[in-house]
């Protein structure tokens, strides 16, 4: 249990996908004007990224590996992410349309989200378990969250403020300059992993 | 019926194509990947046991953080290549002991720290320190701003101290 | 050149370098751009990869135009340019491998670095072979140079070093400012968004707010813009 806590709270808040190892910043700057689509976007995040660990992890362990082919893991892993986002994208529609009216306009973004194959392949660099795998991937997604949700926030701040900013600064050299600050207070968390379980 | 078939024909030609391209280069660039890991992995052990040239890997049973245990064949000592979790994730130390029992060098090889802060492990400032100690580390101190990564040093050494004694000469 | 909406090899080479830099202009592939960037050396180990990945992708999605179906182009693109990425991967493993470790998990992550799908997307499927590597080498280019730079620059001020870690490239221990406390903070992840903010601002500056205004996010180049300004829409209308 305490293993599975130090992966998720290590995911969400020390190594944050978008704030610390800069997976997913298209989304992160493209999607994050809006708190409501800020906060769809991530959630759709999550559902694939545990998704698409659930399914690349058994393939790659139990297929890919024993056959001697793991050097094929980069273009079997994009093929199973498009592949789920097109299948997750049809079955909403056909079974919860209402999901896929609130979702459904972000899960063609997610393909190309280097996020959601980034946490495929580090959940096998890391070395981790099924288990281990799936709650890093929710984690990272609830991390992607977090930092979404917190920086719309930010950002209509910082938009609101638009007139007063420099002129070469305005768009998205200030929406970086802001991405920074937001950063360093995550870099704040960084402890804190060995703080509270050791 | 030929409208539908087009693209999956197109498609699966293309996947098998690049497949098998991929397959023709992997076996022509496998050995060279393997050597440059065995020439990273010999440079390593040579590095932290001086006047070492030559290794022979010693079978280590039930130990799983101690990736490669080897003596040196000219006995000079034992070189251990020990694996552990850093702040970033993987973190891996090569570590030689001598055969009195004193550290005769270190070298963080793989990891994903922060550069600046817990790269700095690897850096002579911290590594230098260790060689001449002994098991207990006196006087080995942690760098500044990277207690995480200096603690996974420290455990990798300690791993590597029992995998010492588990090949019998630490005795 | 008669064309005048077809403009030369030359003009699509030189576009990529300055006019519709990648990542200072078209702000494509902002991951590998902040993450990688903490040595000037792997922005250039980076810049190469990706470069070697867009030339090679758009020659063979050019040379394939007319037989890819509409339908499943996209993942057939994705095919190709995952291929040559493990292929590079292969290459940087075998030749270079402290690169390999410098760059980690981002070079796999070459294959949804936007600015390649989005160059098959907007440009390969519909110019010819030549004009398609002439863009890719142009883009390229235009990639490494904004790496190294930031690279330099996050190198030089967090680590009082310059081009360090370049034994592959055959340079021997780069350049070494000697200073006792760096500014550490431009190597985290705050200095990456700084420098990145810092450096299109500058462009922005000496373009006059040109460049930018051109194409508003750059989202143009990407192969899910239509889906992204949807979101965005959505989103303003509420």
């Amino acid at each position: 249990m305490k293993e599975y806590l130090i992966i998720l709270v290590g995911a969400v808040l020390v190594n944050n996908y978008v704030l610390a190892k800069f997976l997913g910043i298209c989304p992160f700057l493209g999607v994050s004007k809006k708190l409501d689509s800020a906060f769809g976007m991530s959630v759709a995040v999550i559902f694939v990224m545990a998704l698409a660990t659930a399914v690349t992890w058994p393939i790659y362990t139990y297929i890919l590996v024993p056959k001697g082919l793991s050097y094929l893991q980069t273009i079997v892993f994009i093929l199973i992410i498009a592949a789920l986002v097109q299948f997750v994208e049809i079955a909403l529609k056909k079974y919860i349309p209402a999901l896929h009216k609130a979702l459904g306009i972000y899960l063609p973004l997610i393909t190309t989200n280097c996020a959601v194959l980034g946490v495929t392949i580090l959940n096998l660099d890391e070395g981790y378990t099924f288990g281990q795998s799936l709650v890093n991937a929710v984690g990272s997604g609830l991390g992607f969250l977090l930092a979404m949700v917190l920086f719309s926030g930010v950002r209509s701040r910082v938009d609101a403020a638009a007139g007063s900013t420099p002129k070469a600064f305005q768009g998205i050299p200030i929406t970086l300059v802001a991405a920074a600050i937001c950063s360093v207070s995550f870099m704040g968390f960084s402890g804190i992993v060995d703080g509270l379980f050791k | 019926m030929k409208e539908l078939l087009k693209p999956v024909v197109v498609l699966t030609v293309i996947c098998v194509v690049a497949s098998a391209l991929l397959g023709l280069t992997y076996d022509k660039t496998a050995p060279l990947i393997a050597q440059a890991e065995k020439e990273a992995s010999d440079a390593a052990m040579q590095a932290v046991v001086p006047g070492s040239t030559t290794f022979t890997e010693l079978a280590l049973e039930g130990m799983e953080n101690v990736l490669i245990a080897a003596k040196d064949d000219s006995g000079n000592g034992y070189a251990f290549k020990v694996k552990d979790k850093g702040f970033g994730g993987v973190y891996n130390v090569m570590v030689g002991i001598g055969n009195d029992g004193r550290i005769t060098g270190v070298k963080l090889l793989d990891n994903s720290e922060t550069p600046g802060l817990g790269s700095k492990t690897g850096a002579d400032a911290f590594t230098g320190q260790f060689p001449g100690k002994d098991k207990s580390l006196e006087g080995v101190d942690a760098v500044t701003g990277a207690t995480i990564s200096s603690k996974a040093f420290f455990r990798c050494v300690d791993t590597a101290y029992q995998a010492y004694e588990a090949v019998g000469e630490g005795a | 050149m008669s064309n005048p909406n077809k403009p030369s090899n030359w003009r699509v080479l030189t576009n990529g370098i300055l006019k519709e830099n990648p990542t200072l202009v078209l702000i494509l592939g902002t991951c590998p751009t902040l993450a990688v960037t903490t040595m000037a050396v792997n922005g250039i180990g980076m810049g190469i990869a990706a470069t070697v990945v867009l030339i090679c992708s758009n020659i063979v999605i050019s040379l394939l135009k007319n037989i890819i179906p509409d339908k499943v182009r996209i993942p057939c693109y994705i095919v190709v340019i995952a291929s040559f990425v493990t292929l590079v991967q292969f290459i940087v493993k075998a030749y270079a491998p402290d690169l390999d470790k410098a760059l980690g998990v981002y070079l796999p992550l070459i294959v949804v670095n936007c600015i390649i799908l989005g160059r098959a997307e907007m440009f390969a499927n519909k110019n010819t072979v030549l004009a398609s590597a002439c863009d890719g080498i142009g883009m390229g280019i235009g990639f490494t140079l904004a790496l190294f730079a930031m690279g330099s620059i996050r190198e030089i001020l967090g680590n009082g070093t310059w081009m360090s870690g370049a034994e592959w490239l055959g340079i021997q221990n780069g350049v070494s400012l000697h200073w006792d406390n760096p500014i550490i903070v431009f190597l985290l992840a705050p200095g990456g968004f700084l420098v990145f903010g810092a450096l299109i601002a500058l462009v922005n500056h000496l373009t006059h707010g040109k460049a930018i205004k051109k194409k508003e996010f750059g989202c143009a180049g990407c192969p899910s813009a239509a889906a992204c300004a949807a979101v965005r829409k959505g989103g303003a209308d509420e």
